[in-house]
């Protein structure tokens, strides 16, 4: 079993890395042109970011996706409430996000932020010990008061003034750009963890992890992505606006530590047809 | 943590000016760099209208919305005295308005009217059931700061016993009548004003750019 996988994974690495390589390539030269301009326009209103050439095909993605979360995604995620309480639940989703410190700490190195570092030091030491392997997160109660922050490459690629580029609605993935995509893979392929579980002959672990962490993830979203469906005319285009917003707000943080962007609500009083 | 945040009024008046130039938001933190209530020490050299928000944010999410969780009355009812609280409390027609965009413009006057009013429906049903959720005794006032010409920004978070912290700001508006009226809630960074406006902007654009798209869709919404 592990020999077989093993050789898969060393299968996929030869194949996919180059791809890997070529499409970041690609992505940096391609915004590079355009990262002026749209650096410019970032903060005065994020519409202007939102870039959607494949809008038609998008769509396409993101009602099969609808369909794939209604009669797959969903079932799962609810098999999983049902034989676990919430304390479990945030006890894995702690214990999860311990394991993505090593991603956390090289980014925010990436990135310059030298405070944030610290912050995954510190959090990474603490809860690994008294949090018991990272279960409890005792490091973002009160008294410490360190809380999680995610940190992935499509951020640090935006600190380095790389733009969002098209955007893309992917198959089980949902909502990202071709910046974020790209960093989505470089983090999966060049998480430390990967390649330690790797010498010490445990890929199926990180397959594993990976496969928790996907459904971590969309327990913890479910709700309120059901909400926004019903609370949304074309729920498309309302998650499409959510997504550019909080990848902003995300990137400020490691940027600034500033909240996110400030919109321009006009004082329509003294207009004459309002 | 302790943040001290002395606003001289040669300090407000410069804090606005480079956001009115740069529409670049204000330096203030969140999440982890949140400073505690606790240890929160505000220096204020006049009573101030960031303060005057904060207030009504405080009071407004203590009380405000207790009804929803009341037991005793029907649905019907708790809708009305939340349609009640929402004109009380919220601009809704500058709400409405931003969220219509450009489009405003090219409406007609009862396009217009029919619009207000299907808006008011829609955030009734959409926030009820928002607000229902929260208990109002767990939203913790952080800090406020001025933004733009007559705007405050009251930053808040809601506790929840188990998991973590979400940030809730407040986008309240001076209005010229000396009212404090709420224009936007910023969600974790996301403005529910700006994500109704890139939605109804694509329905409309979606139907050849007729305002009549998006009011089909909220009529038979209801």
């Amino acid at each position: 079993m592990t020999n077989t996988i093993r050789h898969i994974n060393r299968k996929l690495s030869c194949f996919y890395q180059p791809i890997l390589l070529i499409g970041t390539l690609l992505t940096l030269s391609a915004c590079a042109s355009t990262a002026t301009q749209q650096a410019q326009n970032q903060f005065t209103d994020p519409e202007f970011e939102i870039h959607d050439p494949y809008e038609d095909l998008n769509r396409k993605v993101f009602n099969f996706n609808r369909g794939a979360d209604k009669y797959l995604i969903f079932p799962i995620v609810n098999g999983y409430r049902t034989i676990t309480t919430k304390p479990v639940r945030i006890g894995v989703r702690n214990f999860l996000r311990n394991l993505r410190s090593p991603i956390n700490l090289v980014n925010q190195l990436l990135q310059g932020d030298m405070q944030g570092a610290g912050d995954v030091l510190v959090r990474t030491a603490i809860n690994s010990t008294l949090g018991i392997g990272g279960i409890i997160d005792i490091a973002a109660q009160d008294d410490i008061g360190i809380e999680y922050e995610l940190e992935d490459f499509g951020q640090t690629l935006a600190v380095w003034g790389v733009p969002h580029g098209p955007y893309f609605v992917l198959p089980f993935i949902g909502p990202s750009s071709m910046r974020d995509y790209a960093g989505y893979i470089i983090d999966s392929t060049a998480d430390p963890l990967r390649f330690y579980l790797s010498n010490i002959s445990q890929e199926e672990l990180f397959a594993a992890k990976f496969v928790a962490d996907y459904f971590e993830i969309r327990e913890s979203v479910k709700d309120i992505q059901i909400e926004l469906e019903q609370g949304s005319v074309d729920y498309y285009a309302a998650l499409r606006s959510i997504y550019y917003q909080q990848r902003a707000a995300q990137v400020k943080d490691s940027t600034s530590h500033e909240s996110a962007v400030t919109l321009e609500i006009p004082d329509y009083e003294d207009e004459e047809d309002f | 943590m302790i943040v001290k945040t002395k606003k001289s009024p040669t300090f407000t008046l410069l804090s606005t000016l480079i956001l009115l130039n740069t529409h670049s938001a204000q330096a203030f933190s969140q999440n982890k760099f949140a400073p505690q209530t606790s240890t929160l020490v505000v220096e204020v050299s006049k009573t101030s209208n960031t303060e005057r928000a904060e207030k009504f944010i405080a009071s407004l999410s203590q009380e405000g919305i207790s009804f929803l969780q009341e037991k005793g009355i029907s649905e019907n009812e708790k809708r009305e005295k939340f349609r009640v609280f929402l004109n009380q409390n919220f601009d809704l027609k500058t709400i409405a308005r931003f969220a219509l965009g450009r489009y405003w413009r090219s409406s007609t006057k009862e396009q217009k009217k029919e619009y207000l009013a299907l808006f008011e429906d829609m955030v009734v049903d959409v926030y009820a059931r928002r607000f229902g959720e929260y208990d109002g005794q767990n939203i913790e006032i952080l800090q406020s700061r001025s933004q733009g010409k007559a705007d405050i920004l009251v930053s808040s978070s809601i506790i929840q016993n188990n998991g973590p912290k979400i940030g809730l700001d407040w986008r309240v508006r001076n209005k010229k009548d000396g009212s404090l009226k709420i224009i936007d809630l910023i969600v974790e960074g996301v403005s529910m004003s700006l994500t109704q406006r890139s939605d109804f902007a694509s329905v409309i654009q979606r139907g050849g750019g007729n305002v009549e798209a998006l009011l089909k869709h909220l009529r038979d919404s209801k």
